[in-house]
């Protein structure tokens, strides 16, 4: 075995690192490119919170949204929602109890097609 | 001992390495494996603190909601007039938002009412991706978040309605969608006028959802809250740092879990680190025999035994960071994502950025390295006094 190998494995693993290191600095500064329309558009949403998880009520405002209701996150608690985590809610119990909305009705089903203004 | 010396016992180490490769692959491999684990989680709670952390500067300093019976009402005008005229307050502006549930989509959407902003998004790189800004007053135009339009396959100029309680709730014409850049904040948004929102959302003329306040001193948002609250118990008041804090919280807590459960995969790891190097096998006890024989010491012994350990950590280590890496900036963190960022209709496609603090790296290094070298020392020890003779007799 000749004396540099282990040296140069450490080497090509120091370079793949910087590389990494290089990569993940492209990165920032280009996600820094996008700072004046992310605070142009944050400022007209209701809250500092991320869309990532719309399916509960809370989860815009994680924790904080409503502070004397059963079952509602806590700082620090685990989520009792399982929309929360890694599990789905239980749509099918939405839409069990979901009552068919008074208002107008739509002028096309949402999600099932193209609208009318959609060239066929 | 000499640093010529220091490199020729890392070069037997590394050849040593090599004559029993099926134990190093397994030992690199565990380790690797391991340190993937523990970056990954770091790496994407890092960026979404990050994101989260984005968006901070330009939110209202706080904002007042009011409380009936423990859960969110309406602001009254009077809850207004009264804020307004609070010490400290620069601006208050009553904000009409809410959520509709989507039958077909089996999702909520967040209706956002549009505020009297002078910017146009449309003129903001990054902001939308076609169509213009929603203009103030506006009635019937919406601006969509990019997964909400992917999900209903709806684009700019086409129509659509959205159930509410009121007759006079409009139909809403897709006036532009919001771009990839903006995605985490709006992929579940519709941006309508004011008026438009409070006839979906059923708010009557003069109420709103919550109240965003700008403070003359944001440094003063305590006293403010405190003051708020000494008058008007009914209210609750949201400090922009509370909530940053929290989005460190629910984050840390979901890493911290990931990271416990994973706690079992790291006691293994070190397991079979302490098995795999402790036991010395006959052609290992022989070959260190042979060593101590030609006049190798203890010390050269123990050095090259610990070399072997520091080799394997330290490309072990590497090698996960560099799948880490990989798994969470390149692959967009598969399974991981949705545990720590939870669950969603409407997720919002976003390459996470990369935000990691050395000084983090630095200690998962040292939580790996460490202990997996430590493992390493009593069985090099072990190996380093091994008796020539007897060695070579059995």
């Amino acid at each position: 075995m000749s004396r540099p190998a282990p040296l140069v494995a450490l080497f090509v693993e120091a370079v793949l690192l910087s590389a990494l290191a290089i990569h993940a600095r492209a990165k920032r500064v280009s996600r820094g490119e996008d700072e004046r329309a992310i605070a142009a558009v944050s400022r007209l949403m209701p809250a500092a919170d991320l869309s990532l998880a719309g399916a509960a009520r809370h989860l815009r405002f994680p924790s904080l949204e409503e502070p004397a209701a059963a079952f509602t996150d806590q700082p620090g608690s685990p989520d009792t929602n399982p929309a929360g985590g890694a599990l789905a809610p239980p749509t099918d119990v939405y839409m069990a109890i979901g009552a068919p909305s008074p208002g107008k009705s739509s002028p096309q089903p949402l999600g099932r097609g193209p609208s009318l203004a959609t060239p066929r | 001992m000499s640093p010529r010396s220091h490199l020729a016992l890392l070069s037997f180490a590394w050849g040593a390495l090599g004559r029993r490769r099926g134990r190093a692959v397994a030992l690199l491999g565990g380790l690797a494996l391991a340190t993937t684990l523990l970056a990954a989680v770091l790496f994407a709670t890092a960026a979404l603190k990050g994101e989260a952390e984005r968006g901070r500067a330009t939110q209202p300093d706080i904002v007042v909601q009011r409380l009936v019976g423990g859960r969110p009402g309406l602001i009254d005008p009077t809850d207004l007039a009264f804020v307004a005229q609070m010490p400290g307050v620069r601006r208050a502006e009553p904000r009409v938002w809410g959520y509709v549930f989507l039958a077909s989509l089996r999702a909520n959407v967040t209706v956002v009412g549009r505020r009297e902003e002078p910017v146009d998004l449309g003129l903001v790189r990054g902001a939308l991706m076609s169509g213009r800004d929603a203009r103030p007053g506006e009635r019937g135009a919406a601006v969509i978040g990019k997964g909400l339009a992917d999900l209903l396959r709806v684009r700019e100029g086409d129509v659509m309605s959205l159930p509410s309680a009121r007759e006079d709730a409009p139909a809403l014409t897709i006036v532009g969608i919001f771009d990839s850049p903006v995605a985490l904040y709006t992929s579940d948004v519709l941006l309508v006028g004011a008026d438009d929102a409070r006839a979906i959302l059923d708010v009557p003329a003069g109420r709103a959802t919550d109240i965003a306040i700008d403070l003359a001193n944001p440094e003063e948002a305590t006293v403010v809250t405190r003051a708020i609250l000494d008058k008007e118990p009914a209210l609750r008041v949201l400090d922009k740092r509370i909530l940053a804090r929290t989005y460190r919280l629910t984050y840390g807590r979901r890493a911290g879990i990931v990271l416990a459960a994973s706690l079992p995969a790291i006691l293994a790891l070190l397991i079979l680190a302490w098995d795999k190097l402790g036991g010395l096998g006959p052609s290992e006890r022989r070959e260190i025999a042979v060593e101590k024989a030609v006049g190798w010491s203890t010390a050269d012994v123990l050095y090259e035994k610990l070399y072997e350990s520091a080799l394997l950590g330290v490309l072990g280590v590497g090698a996960g960071i560099a799948l880490a890496y990989a798994w969470v900036f390149l692959l967009g963190a598969p399974l991981l994502r949705e545990v720590l960022s939870g669950w969603s209709v409407l997720y919002p496609d976003v390459a996470l950025t990369p935000s990691i603090d050395p000084a983090d790296l630095l200690a998962l290094v040292a939580m790996v390295l460490a202990p997996f070298i430590a493992v390493a020392i009593v069985p090099a020890w072990r190996a380093a006094i091994v008796d020539p003779m007897s060695a070579m007799r059995t």
